[in-house]
């Protein structure tokens, strides 16, 4: 199956296929004709918790929470009977789940498959960007789109299916699905990082596809002071990356009224995109069709301009009351375009080299929001409340080299279009303690998303050379000469919208202590331009159901069950994409994606407190995960059909079957963890997919080497090998330059990879000042990302995704008070 | 693909998990095993992991030769190996650069380094397991490896050239992908048992496996899993200790062949062999021991298989008692094999949290 999900409207396709496909056929006939003249036109578990030291440490984060335990884990000692020996309970709090399932749990006992990395893990590892925590989860594996534009993780090898919150507010891009999973995302602002595996459709709605990444960040008591850090690192991986960040958090409490709560936090990041080397694209071609040749000239090295991110975010809590905002600030240029073609930048056609001039290649992903948040609870505890009303804008800004300088057009090309979305909308959740064990939660949502019709141009390009059909200014009959508006502005999508509203109802009953049944259902309404499509109740409505079961059957084990559900409306690049401008076409028809899944999960903490070791904690869990009605390319613009067939009416699927498993051992001061995930993907239309790996293994480690003082920490991702569907070169002109036609195919056999962090870290006046130093992928392992989308007949991915190379980086922080 | 089982090890003297027992686990282990082994993608003909001589599996071996001794019950501990080879694979093939390809002898793989991480975890007094991941980075001469890509311009009266492939690319399915330098090898899985250890004998048996996820087009992997039993024997005297073993690593054979020979040649064969081991450290003080250390195998299958031979010197040192460092350096002394590194140091660290009386070393 194609799998081709919304991210490649990411205007990849179909800009690449537009506007480079005209641009080949011109191109060629100019190198065949001689038409161009000179310069022409021309890709913890999971459970995770680093032991706690003796004494509280100044930056461990409380764990104030307004939700109660859902039943009491200890019953009441009986008489003649031995209390319990003492819980180790820095291991007991790192597996509290806060919000993820919508109420105070722990993963062993929520009715989902969730992991927690919490932040003293985030600190230790030196982990400085989301896709690295979540490579540690088994059943996620970072990968890329769109060259490297587009970072989004796989969770159980699907692309663009994983849900992505900030203190449970869906920030799920309407447009492209290219949610921020990137390094704007702060981490030092971190409190928890919930990661659900597998759908949660019902408790989450729309989007929470395959997986749910709740973001839950420090309150002021988390913080209580200044916290800071500075640092600096340089490497292939991540070349001249200067970040210095600031944190402020306090609780101001009067002697009347409420507490006052404020959390600041400010940081900038100025880096280079990491440095690649390959061939330089001279012509290319692209989807939809013809896929013609791919021309590539000598090698080059990339060469894109510098970038910066500021964040400025906080919130301010006053008693129930909490206002949350973010405004990120960034430019975040990339080394690869679209094909994975090499950045090199405009070209001195005179020395026939490189100009040395830094290229704008960046598609820009922040989220800007503003939540105002209303948390408390009545009747003794016995009935919670949670209301969030927000306002949200992505911004998804794209200047991107499609084309890199070359002796054929100079310049190269780049094209732009300024992309923004919006989405406003309240939700409220609630919880309540019922009789008889039962225990409901319920909420809905109502939110309003939309895009404006937004253009795309191609700066500093004379429009009369550009094989598109651009806008007339003006046209001299006489003459017979045209006259077209400059930049060429095309519509790139056509301004849309959605409005949304959704009810849900979940109870939770334990029969006995040992037993947790769970039931819930979800309707949710889509209405407007672009309301959902052939669901269920009215045409527009999607009803979604779940049920699970969680059983202690001996002391520290538990086995669940679950069936979940979710889905997915096409986003509005899938509906309204411009097929005549760069774009492949929209489709107004599409109906949601479903997903569903048939899960079951044995968990196990063994040997606590015996000799040195404090807690051994085990995982393993089987699901069968399928996929319907995925959205795919075929002819030319989007379906729901299969792919392969043109009349056919089946529906594109996918048949997952996966085992994910962890250990986590708790040995002195010491953790050390350790996934494996196992994947087997087929689809009905291509077979197995064979561009995922197979089984993937992750080990970790925090080794105290002075206690309190001095510890060590490591990863290492070992991969197991795939295949990726690319085109070779088969011919050699006379000027060195090299072709790939489109029927040059192979399936590249990408290795098993290795890729190793190391790091050190030290603590200095208890805890108030620290350093560290971390390697990434110390082996210097010139990986590739796996290839999601699995086109057996490649046109926009024509090669295998390049990962970044070996990086360091030195911080040195501190809370002065 | 060959399937291997284990063998069943009977049922142990008394049970660590609440009287559920091992052979649960054992079963479990084997079904495992049934299933990572089972028939898989084909594989390139590079399918040797060249680190010959793997790390002891726990802080109580020495360097490359492990004894009978296990951890104690409920031991953790880990360790890691920092290792470099010299020449670790030279074949003889045919030079392509050369007028009529005359044979050539490459240092195929130049050099290597490899990092060993393994953990280990007394289940009783008598019986451990451990596991490590190991990973590994080759240079190579590129004269012999060739290119995947090789760009051959145009010559009259053609206007166009060809991209070929060469060296040990050559006949393989064109690939953009070029042999990787660096990534994991084989991770290891093995289960050590004591059958006796008294004051000046001690006697046990290690199973080891190992799983067919390491790089193998990169000469980083074995092309099947692996068992590798090994009867181990020491003879303990006041300050030295004599580590003698003796065992087999059974593995589906593979051949790489000369890339430009028509008919086909076989260069290089790897079967069923035989391993052997001995160690004899001496500790001239509580924090300090030296100790000289041989391995090797002897092939049992291949008309071109050949036997190695590797031989080190060793400084162990035991700065407290948790903690072990090893230094030692050392090289093959069978000139003539393809296997025989030239040259080979290690540096390693072995860390136990509740270490048996006396220490690691």
């Amino acid at each position: 199956m194609r799998g081709r999900t919304r991210g490649r409207g990411v205007g990849g396709s179909g800009l690449v296929g537009g506007l480079v496909g005209g641009l080949l056929l011109w191109q060629l006939s100019g190198l065949v004709g001689g038409l161009l003249g000179g310069p022409r036109l021309a890709q913890a578990e999971t459970i995770t918790a680093t032991p706690a030291p003796a004494s509280r440490s100044v930056l461990e984060p409380s764990y104030d929470v307004l939700l109660p335990d859902p039943e009491p884990q200890v019953e009441a000692q009986k008489p003649g009977t031995t209390a319990e020996p003492e819980r180790s309970t820095d291991i007991d709090i790192a597996d509290r789940v806060l919000s993820a399932a919508k109420q105070v749990t722990t993963v062993q006992e929520a009715p989902s498959i969730i992991s927690v990395i919490r932040s003293d893990e985030i600190a230790s590892r030196g982990y400085r960007n989301i896709n690295q925590v979540l490579d540690t989860i088994p059943g996620w594996l970072t990968a890329t789109g769109q060259g490297n534009h587009l970072p989004f993780p796989l969770v159980r090898g699907t692309g663009q299916a994983a849900l992505l919150l900030r203190d449970g507010v869906s920030m799920f891009e309407p447009v492209l699905n290219a949610s921020s999973f990137n390094r704007s995302l702060p981490l030092e602002t971190i409190k928890s990082i919930e990661v659900v595996t597998g759908p949660g459709g019902v408790l989450w709605g729309a989007n929470s596809f395959l997986g749910i990444v709740n973001l839950i960040t420090k309150d002021a008591d988390d913080i209580n002071g200044l916290e800071a850090g500075v640092g600096y690192g340089d490497g292939d991986g991540s070349p001249q990356d200067f970040r210095a960040w600031v944190l402020f958090g306090k609780s101001f409490k009067f002697k009347r009224g409420p507490k006052l709560s404020i959390v600041q936090h400010v940081s900038y990041e100025n880096y280079l995109a990491p440095r690649y080397s390959g061939l330089r694209t001279i012509l290319r071609s692209a989807a939809p069709s013809p896929p013609g040749p791919h021309v590539y000239g000598d090698l080059a090295d990339t060469n894109p301009q510098r970038s910066f991110i500021v964040n400025i975010d906080g919130k301010i809590t006053y008693g129930p009351v909490t206002l949350s905002y973010s405004i990120p600030i960034a430019e975040m240029n990339n080394s690869l375009s679209f094909v994975n073609s090499i950045t090199s930048g405009p070209f001195d056609v005179a020395n026939n080299v490189p100009a040395g001039i830094p290229v704008s290649n960046h598609i820009n992903i922040i989220d800007r929001y503003l939540t105002l948040q209303y948390k408390s609870r009545f009747l003794k505890d016995r009935v919670g409340l949670d209301a969030k009303l927000y306002g949200i804008q992505f911004v998804r800004d794209l200047d991107v080299a499609i084309l890199p300088g070359s002796a054929l057009l100079a310049s190269g090309l780049n094209i732009q279009a300024p992309l923004e979305s919006y989405r406003v909308g309240f939700s409220i959740d609630g919880d309540a303690s019922l009789p008889l064990r039962n225990r409901l939660l319920w909420g809905g949502d109502v939110f309003h998303e939309l895009v404006p019709t937004t253009s795309v141009n191609f700066p500093e390009l004379d429009p009369a050379r550009l094989p598109i059909a651009c806008p007339l200014e003006s046209y001299n009959a006489a003459a017979r000469t045209a006259t077209f508006v400059q930049g060429c502005p095309l519509p790139f999508v056509f301004g849309t919208s959605r409005t949304v509203a959704a009810l849900y109802i979940s109870d939770q009953f334990r029969p006995v202590s040992r037993l947790i049944l769970d039931a819930g259902v979800r309707y949710q309404l889509g209405v407007g331009q672009r309301g959902y499509q052939g669901a269920l109740i009215g045409g527009n409505g999607q009803l979604l159901g779940s049920a699970s079961l969680v059983w202690n059957f001996y002391q520290d084990m538990h086995f669940k069950a679950n069936f979940a559900n979710g889905f997915r409306p096409p986003v509005f690049n899938n509906t309204d994409s411009n097929g005549s401008g760069v774009q492949f076409g929209g489709n107004r028809s599409l109906s949601n994606e479903q997903s569903q899944a048939f899960q079951g999960e044995w968990n196990a903490r063994l040997l606590k407190n015996i000799g040195p070791i404090r807690a051994l904690q085990l995982r393993a869990d089987y699901a069968y995960t399928e996929l319907t009605s995925l959205i795919v390319l075929s002819t030319g613009s989007y379906s729901n059909r299969r792919s392969d067939s043109r009349t056919q009416s089946d529906p594109s699927k996918r048949y997952i079957h996966s085992v994910e498993a962890s250990a986590r051992m708790f040995a002195g001061e010491h953790v050390l963890s350790l996934g494996y995930t196992f994947l087997h993907i087929t689809t009905n239309d291509r077979g197995l997919l064979r561009t995922m790996p197979q089984h993937w293994f992750t080990l970790g480690w925090v080794l105290s080497l002075i206690p309190g003082w001095l510890e060590t920490s490591g990863t290492l991702l070992a991969i197991g090998g795939y295949d990726d569907p690319n085109r070779v070169r088969g011919l050699t002109l006379a000027d060195g330059s090299s072709i790939a036609t489109f029927s040059d195919l192979t399936f590249d056999r990408l290795p098993p990879q290795a890729i190793l962090n190391l790091g050190v870290r030290a603590k200095f006046l208890k805890n108030r000042l620290w350093t560290s130093l971390n390697f990434y992928n110390v082996l210097n392992q010139r990986y590739y990302y796996p290839d999601p989308f699995y086109d057996l007949a490649p046109t926009e991915e024509i090669t295998a995704t390049p990962a970044p190379g070996w990086s360091f980086f030195f911080q040195l922080g501190g809370k002065p008070f | 693909m060959r399937v291997l089982r284990l063998r069943p090890l009977g049922r142990p003297h008394r049970s660590w998990l609440g009287g559920v027992g091992l052979r649960p686990l054992l079963g479990l282990a084997a079904a495992a095993w049934f299933f990572l082994t089972g028939p898989g993608a084909a594989r390139a003909d590079r399918s040797f992991d060249l680190m010959l001589s793997a790390p002891a599996v726990d802080a109580y071996g020495l360097t490359v030769v492990d004894r009978a001794q296990t951890p104690q019950r409920f031991e953790f501990g880990f360790s890691a190996q920092l290792g470099w080879s010299y020449s670790p694979l030279r074949l003889t093939l045919a030079d392509p650069k050369m007028t009529a390809t005359p044979d050539a002898l490459f240092r195929i793989v130049e050099q290597q380094y490899n990092i060993d991480l393994g953990v280990f975890l007394g289940l009783t007094d008598w019986l451990s397991i451990a596991a490590a991941l190991p990973i590994g980075v080759n240079f190579y001469d590129n004269n012999a490896l060739g290119s995947a890509n090789q760009e051959v311009l145009p010559t009259k009266p053609t206007a166009m050239g060809t991209v070929i492939a060469t060296g040990l690319y050559a006949g393989q399915p064109r690939q953009n992908i070029e042999i990787s330098q660096a990534g994991p090898r084989d991770p290891r899985l093995s289960l050590k048992a004591r059958f006796y250890g008294g004051h000046w004998f001690e006697i046990g048996l290690l199973v080891e496996g190992t799983l067919p996820i390491g790089n193998s087009t990169s000469f980083l992997g074995e092309k099947s899993a692996t068992l590798r039993p090994r009867l181990l024997a020491g003879i303990l005297l006041k300050r030295v200790v004599l580590a003698l073993s003796v065992g087999a690593i059974v593995r589906e054979t593979n051949e790489l062949y000369d890339p430009y020979r028509v008919p086909d040649l076989v260069r290089f064969q790897v079967g069923h062999e035989l391993t052997w081991g001995g160690g004899l450290s001496v500790k001239a003080h509580q924090v300090i021991g030296f100790g000289i250390e041989a391995a090797g195998t002897v092939p049992l299958s291949g008309e071109v298989a050949s036997g190695t031979a590797l031989v080190l010197g060793a400084i162990y040192l035991q700065p407290t008692p948790k903690l072990k460092l090893i230094l030692s350096g050392g090289g093959g002394v069978l000139q003539d094999s393809p296997r025989n590194a030239d040259g080979r140091a290690i540096l390693g660290f072995a860390y136990s949290l509740s270490p048996r009386a006396g220490g690691l070393l």
